[in-house]
């Protein structure tokens, strides 16, 4: 058989079967081992990038900024009535204004939006401008300037006043509907309110 | 005068690529071009097995870069966590503190714009838009009925009336003063005198009715 081959014929075999192995064992092996390095790269580099950018959130001002502003605001907006503490605040606002506190009734707590409101009926007894500088301060107390909530103390609305004067000295008595606020993480769906059966109401009628 | 060769092809000197391999002998050519062919395969295993290295330590760096990036993410979604809830609390706050009455503001300029003289006894204003929405009271009073119906509360609608002030003044053209003047006032509007009527002393007692517009933030 090799007698029947010449010496060239042979070369350009053997030349053709070494260049084919090169190139099998390149393209069919070494390559696609050198491509999975190069995605591996790429992957650990965009992996560094995340965990760069999470250290710098963790160890940057954005962690104590959000945080400390997440407290403030828990305390605008607790997530619990504490209704003592809305007592507490009342109080020094109402001797901050030189007003007298009456009566505080609270009512049932409604749900509005994204958090709930915890309406009370608040009477108090003061000068005009003693009652204006107690609706002043009890707005101050959390408000929202430039877009960052500043004040010291929680949110209240007032959705309605209503006082009668003719006492000496000038003094007034009011009856102010304040709102005080609680955060429900979710939404809460408005509860819907049933309305008592009117069998009760048979006399009302008659 | 160009030069002929007339020697058969056979016996001509050949080119340098014609005569390749001419000279040698297969029993010669395919022993050393095999063993040349293994050289080469060994090589190419050679880097076949450092490239397989490589891609192992890649792909265990990543597997730790990727655990890392899982513990430290654990830490920061705490911190996401927290400037989620406080950009849903800060919306909450600002959609309460923008649709709030400023009392304060309006008592003010009340006091500014009533004429010298003039009392108030009494006042009663809402704001136009409830921060809680009333639940309307569903009564009934047929002596039958006995159907209970839920009633969802239902969001605030203005009242054609949410101001009322009732006092005294000198005369009924103090009072007018007072009509003109209250007009002056942005947050009130549909201005109108409900009742006057002179008393004992002299005095006028007045009521006068409107709407407030807006909530007093001019």
């Amino acid at each position: 058989m090799m007698k029947r081959i010449s010496g060239r014929v042979a070369f350009l075999i053997i030349g053709a079967a070494v260049l084919v192995t090169v190139l099998l064992g390149w393209f069919a092996f070494i390559a696609p081992q050198r491509s999975k390095v190069a995605e591996f790269d790429s992957q650990v580099q965009s992996t560094q990038t995340q965990i760069a950018d999470a250290q710098r959130l963790l160890t940057g001002p954005t962690r104590r900024d959000s945080l400390a502003s997440l407290h403030k605001l828990q305390g605008v907006l607790p997530d619990q009535v504490k209704m003592s503490q809305i007592l507490r605040q009342l109080s020094s606002v109402a001797t901050t204004s030189e007003i007298e506190l009456d009566t505080i009734t609270p009512q049932t707590p409604t749900a509005v939006g994204g958090e709930e409101a915890v309406p009370m009926t608040v009477a108090v007894v003061g000068h005009y401008f003693a009652i204006q500088r107690f609706l002043r301060l009890l707005r101050a107390s959390a408000d929202v300037r430039n877009g960052h909530v500043i004040g010291t103390g929680r949110l209240y609305s007032v959705d309605n006043i209503q006082f009668t004067g003719g006492q000496p000295g000038g003094v007034i008595s009011a009856s102010l509907t304040v709102n005080g606020f609680v955060y429900t993480s979710v939404p809460a769906v408005a509860p819907a309110t049933t309305a008592p059966s009117s069998t009760g109401a048979t006399a009302v009628g008659n | 005068m160009q030069a002929v060769n007339l020697l058969p092809l056979e016996y001509r000197p050949a080119g340098r690529w014609t005569a390749l391999g001419t000279g040698l002998s297969p029993e010669r050519v395919i022993p050393i071009g095999a063993a040349v062919a293994g050289v080469i395969a060994l090589a190419l295993a050679g880097v076949y097995v450092r490239e397989r290295s490589v891609v192992n330590d890649k792909q265990s760096s990543l597997a730790k870069e990727q655990a890392r990036l899982v513990a430290v993410n654990s830490q920061a979604q705490a911190v996401r966590d927290a400037q989620t809830q406080a950009a849903a609390m800060t919306t909450a706050v600002d959609s309460v503190v923008a649709g709030r009455m400023l009392w304060d503001s309006t008592l003010g300029d009340l006091a500014r714009v009533l004429p010298s003289e003039v009392a108030l006894t009494a006042l009663q204003a809402s704001a136009p838009v409830a921060s809680v929405p009333t639940a309307p009271v569903a009564t009934d009073t047929t002596a039958t009925s006995s159907t209970t119906t839920p009633v969802t509360p239902t969001a605030p609608t203005p009242p054609a009336t949410t101001f009322t002030i009732t006092g005294n003044a000198p005369s009924h053209v103090r009072v007018a003063l007072i009509l003109d003047r209250l007009a002056l006032l942005p947050w009130l509007s549909d201005i109108a005198l409900q009742t006057t009527s002179r008393l004992a002393s002299g005095s006028v007692q007045f009521t006068v009715v409107a709407a407030v517009a807006n909530n007093g933030g001019h």
